[in-house]
């Protein structure tokens, strides 16, 4: 409750750090509150809608600041048009990442409930399983961004 | 490069997933592995390769009066792969005000793709202001990765100070010298204005040959003109540290420079020679000239006086004698804080040079700069200055001006009053 009037001041005041430890705070203190939630997959929905509402909640908070700082700065139309481009490509930009970044973690995330169903029982699994999802994520990364990239220089 | 933003990002998913073994909560984990794919998933929005862009900066003038206002143009041009999120900011100095468009944009410049953007200033002090350097930032939107880079594109603009336009009232001096000018002089030379009737000459011009006193005559006769000269006016003015009065927004010094940036325009368009002589942070002349070129010389010169130095008339007493033709008239404009000016200036005049001083009133300055003045000072100042004033009267003319008002007003009184008695 505090990190989101924090975030609302820091918009409000055009400050990022305020908004950005405000956003940190809120994120922080909603996920000490629900650490005990049972683990299946409606739960695991449930929180992979969460961490990305808060992610672009608080990028697109960030994205008004920039447009608000710009904005600032012009006086009279000319730069407009600029801007309104920006404006609607960030927007598509967004969206984009934000799918594709949940589509990643969801992968990740079904992987770990297929390793292990229910509450993790020990430190020791839940390590096993943490790293079975980060080499597939890595795989997956590597395979999405590395090796295009290797490509595209050579 | 990766930005601020990214490594607090990547500091939160190992957070979280430190939290998540401790507290044995696979949320915390769900949340390091989430974060984790949004940091692998942005990874498109670095650069691929380097920035190749090509910026230009361009205005319609480079020297421009006080207060007034140029467009400025900045073209950049990509030559590199697509950008999407670029941001440039044009740095300009404090004195410098944005009145159109803006020097902060965020532009999308594709391959070979070119982007213009404008924006007009207005210029409120004088002086050599520099516009620049560009800096240029790439950054995804989700403000991941950033890259800053800087284009030393810089640009002078010299602020000229502003000076007003003398129809009515014209500065002359006293003394002529040989080249022709508007001024006219005791003797029969070129001119327009008639003045007399002599013989035939074999070399006079057909044009110059009077009929009808030929006619009269029975002989030949030429008409003789009033021969139209010019002079030299040397301009001094006073940027003595101890004889400025007033704030960083108006002061005796702007009131000086302006009066002397006047002047200096009105009696080069009367085709007299103009030389200058700056009492500033440094002792600065120029030696008299005439022409738009020697103009923009002198307005540059007093553009450059910001502050004010140690110099005093005094010590433009071996400039005058050594490096400047005798006979000229004298133009000192200073707001006569100093005493001990009346016996330089008498010095002055002993030696051939007829004078003039223009004196912006500190008073009027301060007055409108200070709301709270006491009464009595300023009336024991206004005397004090009357006093001076005064004892200049003796042996030059002297402008006592009200700096709101423009100084064709005071000079056209002072000019009137001089020739009549």
């Amino acid at each position: 409750m505090t990190g989101g009037l924090v975030s609302i001041l820091g918009l409000y005041l055009e400050k990022t750090r305020i908004l950005d430890i405000g956003t940190l705070l809120l994120v922080s203190s909603f996920f000490f509150l629900i650490r005990d939630i049972p683990f299946n997959y409606l739960n695991l929905i449930f929180i992979l809608f969460m961490i990305f509402f808060f992610f672009e909640l608080w990028i697109f908070m960030k994205r008004e600041l920039f447009v608000k700082e710009i904005e600032k700065d012009l006086i009279g139309d000319e730069g407009i048009i600029y801007l309104e481009e920006y404006k609607n490509h960030s927007a598509r930009y967004y969206v984009k990442s934000l799918f594709m970044g949940l589509f990643v973690s969801a992968a990740g995330g079904m992987i770990a409930v297929h390793s292990f169903i229910g509450p993790f029982p020990s430190g020791f699994n839940l390590f096993l399983n943490v790293l079975f999802s980060s080499m597939v994520l890595f795989g997956l990364y590597s395979v999405m961004f590395l090796v295009p990239k290797y490509f595209i220089l050579k | 490069m990766k930005s601020m933003t990214s490594f607090v990002l990547f500091a939160v998913t190992i957070t979280s997933f430190i939290l998540g073994i401790i507290l044995n909560s696979w949320v915390f984990l769900i949340l390091a592995i989430s974060i984790f794919s949004i940091l692998a998933v942005e990874n498109r929005g670095a650069l691929q390769e380097k920035v190749k862009l090509k910026v230009e900066r361009k205005s319609e003038k480079i020297s421009i009066y006080e207060n007034d206002e140029i467009w400025i143009e900045l073209s950049i041009k990509n030559e590199g792969e697509p950008l999407n999120y670029l941001e440039i900011f044009d740095s300009l100095p404090a004195e410098i005000d944005i009145v159109e468009g803006s020097n902060h944009h965020v532009l999308r410049l594709g391959e070979n793709e070119k982007k213009t953007i404008r924006y007009k200033i207005h210029c409120s002090r004088r002086g050599e202001l520099e516009i620049g350097p560009i800096k240029l930032r790439y950054r995804d939107p989700l403000d991941l990765h950033v890259e800053e880079w800087t284009s030393y594109e810089l640009m002078s603009i010299f602020v000229l100070p502003e000076i007003q336009n003398m129809r009515s009232v014209n500065v002359r001096p006293l003394y002529t010298k040989s080249w022709i000018g508007n001024i006219k002089s005791q003797r029969i030379g070129i001119g327009s204005e008639f003045f007399s009737l002599r013989e035939y000459m074999p070399e006079d011009a057909l044009k110059k040959i009077n009929w009808k006193a030929t006619a009269r005559f029975l002989e030949p006769m030429t008409n003789e003109f009033i021969g139209e000269k010019s002079g030299d006016v040397i301009l001094i003015v006073d940027g003595n540290r101890k004889n400025i009065v007033g704030n960083t927004e108006k002061n005796t010094l702007d009131s000086t420079i302006r009066a002397a940036g006047t002047l200096a325009s009105s009696i080069l368009r009367d085709r007299n020679r103009v030389g200058l002589i700056i009492l500033g942070d440094y002792l600065r002349w120029l030696y008299p000239a005439s022409g738009r070129e020697h103009f923009y010389k002198i307005m540059e010169e007093l553009s450059g006086v910001t502050e004010g130095g140690e110099w005093e008339l005094e010590d433009t007493k071996w400039i005058l004698r050594g490096f400047f033709p005798k006979r000229s008239m004298i133009v000192f404009i200073s707001p006569l804080l100093s005493k001990e000016i009346g016996k330089t200036l008498l010095d002055i005049c002993m030696e051939e040079h007829n004078v003039m001083v223009i004196s912006p009133d500190p008073l009027i300055i301060e007055k409108d700069i200070i709301e709270d003045h006491s009464a009595l000072a300023e009336k024991l100042s206004q005397l004090d200055r009357d006093v001076i004033l005064d004892k200049l009267t003796n042996y030059s003319l002297v402008v006592d001006w009200n700096p709101n008002e423009p100084l064709e007003v005071s000079l056209k009184e002072v000019i009137r009053y001089w020739r009549r008695h």
